[in-house]
């Protein structure tokens, strides 16, 4: 079950909010649509910094590791010397790294920000078709997701 | 600090007698040719024009983040025409470069000087132009703080071109000119958070955001030198070409200037990156000020990397001159009431940050 408010101003619509947060309501379980970002509401609901910053790290560092490790590998499986280097020579294969960990990097963070938002939805987050137009809206989820 | 702790009376005339300090020592107590008085003259270069590109940079992107600190940015400008006098010194010590015994086109003393007095000189009047239309409140700012940048980029060139790679040539690197000028912009960029540091210890203050701004810039900036450098690297390395791989060859393998390039390294670059990741810290002055300290002697050392294989530098003329003319642009951000007066940009803090 949802309840939904709808406000036309922006102080009405945080009064609310601020009061549905005073009363106790999880604030999980509350969502806002505002027609333009409204920054006090992060504040309201309390909503603490993103995980999406550890899928990054971990995507960069694995690409980063993976890039050294199959630069290394490949040149030890098939040892050639060119130009006179040395067979490991890391300060080529700095330039594989840095590029896979940019793109490991990027790529866990799309996804971990698509995991984390359980995106993409293919039905209506709300029971009925509402078209919000220039209203703050504010939904309250009783109960277990339908 | 609403009146002005230095006149510009006391301003200039502590440059005339810094500029005459300097002078008569390179000239008259100093005669051996060595390095000492390049060192000191480009690091300084850095920092003023860095400081001014810093502040023309914000001027012409309406950066709302650098607006508390324009002033103290702006008030260096003087000193541009200071170290366009200076650089004639160079004229008593032209025996450090090799090429002086066998001038050509490019590299003869009086065109070198010439050119580099020059294109100093009108750095200067491009600067003065920009504060002037600054103050005024002009609406060709912009167009003069274009004007500044470009001039900022090719007096930077000539710096690195001239001053510090003709000092082995034949060796080239095209982009030395870049990784020049990045530097500096750097430095600019350390001497704003100093001043962030000092400003801050007003409780007042109001420059938290400002501050994390600054430090988010260092942090690219950071980056940005750290990658012109391997790009340098790594095309010499690759090529391998004898006359290209002697330079770096002695600078990153001989002792000792192995081991003051990698401290060059860790801390322009290790040091910093780890230390401005994290988001709280860059709030904190204190440790904002460290990281551009680390940086700002970074910086110098490297110079001191540049040059130290070919030409050798009194350690105790360099510290005088280093901190005569360190102290000079100390006593020009100090006496900025006196430069560019209040009321230009801010004088308040940025909490909103932009």
């Amino acid at each position: 079950m949802i309840d939904r408010y709808s406000f036309d101003a922006k102080g009405a619509f945080l009064d609310k909010l601020d009061e549905l947060v005073k009363s106790g309501v999880p604030r999980k379980s509350i969502n806002t649509f505002t027609p333009y970002p409204v920054h006090e509401t992060e504040e309201l609901l309390d909503r603490s910094q993103s995980a999406v910053r550890f899928f990054t790290g971990v995507g960069a560092v694995a690409g980063c590791v993976a890039g050294f490790a199959f630069t290394i590998y490949t040149v030890l499986s098939w040892p050639l010397i060119t130009g006179g280097k040395e067979i490991v020579s890391v300060n080529a294969f700095i330039v594989i790294a840095y590029e896979l960990m940019i793109l490991v990097g990027g790529l866990a963070a799309f996804a971990g920000f698509l995991f984390l938002t359980r995106l993409p939805v293919f039905r209506n987050i709300l029971s009925d078709s509402v078209e919000f137009s220039r209203k703050f809206e504010i939904t309250v989820e009783r109960g277990e997701r339908s | 600090m609403s009146k002005p702790s230095l006149s510009t009376r006391n301003l200039v005339f502590a440059a005339v007698i810094v500029g005459a300090v300097i002078a008569a020592v390179e000239l008259f107590l100093r005669r051996t040719p060595d390095a000492t008085f390049l060192v000191a003259l480009t690091y300084t270069t850095a920092i003023v024009e860095g400081c001014v590109a810093l502040a023309a940079t914000g001027e012409l992107s309406k950066g709302v983040w650098l607006i508390p600190i324009k002033r103290e940015l702006y008030s260096v400008y003087p000193l541009l025409l200071v170290v366009a006098f200076l650089s004639l010194l160079l004229g008593a010590k032209i025996e450090i470069y090799g090429w002086s015994e066998q001038p050509n086109g490019w590299l003869n003393v009086r065109f070198f000087l010439a050119r580099n007095f020059v294109v100093l000189f009108l750095t200067f009047l491009a600067a003065r132009k920009l504060v002037t239309a600054v103050r005024r409140g002009s609406p060709h700012k912009n167009r003069y703080a274009a004007f500044y940048i470009a001039l900022f980029i090719v007096s930077q060139s000539l710096v690195a071109f001239d001053w510090i790679m003709s000092l082995e040539y034949p060796w080239v690197s095209t982009l030395f000119g870049g990784y020049f000028f990045i530097e500096s912009f750097l430095i600019g960029l350390a001497v704003a958070t100093l001043i962030l540091f000092f400003r801050m210890r007003d409780p007042s203050h109001g420059l938290t955001e400002t501050l994390r701004d600054t430090a988010k810039m260092m942090f690219a900036f950071s980056v940005m030198w750290v990658g012109f450098f391997f790009a340098q690297f790594l095309v010499i390395w690759y090529g391998n070409i004898p006359e290209e791989v002697g330079y770096v060859f002695t600078r990153v393998k001989e002792p000792p200037y192995a081991g003051l390039s990698r401290a060059v390294i860790v801390s322009v670059w290790v040091i910093p990156f780890a230390v401005l990741l994290s988001r709280p810290l860059k709030t904190v002055a204190p440790v904002m000020a460290g990281v551009a300290s680390l940086i700002a002697a970074g910086l110098f050392i490297e110079k001191l990397v540049l040059v130290l294989p070919v030409a050798r530098v009194s350690p105790p003329a360099l510290a005088i001159e280093v901190v005569l003319l360190l102290s000079l642009v100390g006593a020009f951000i100090a006496g900025r009431d006196s430069i560019v007066p209040q009321g230009v940009g801010a004088a308040g803090g940025n909490e909103a940050g932009g």
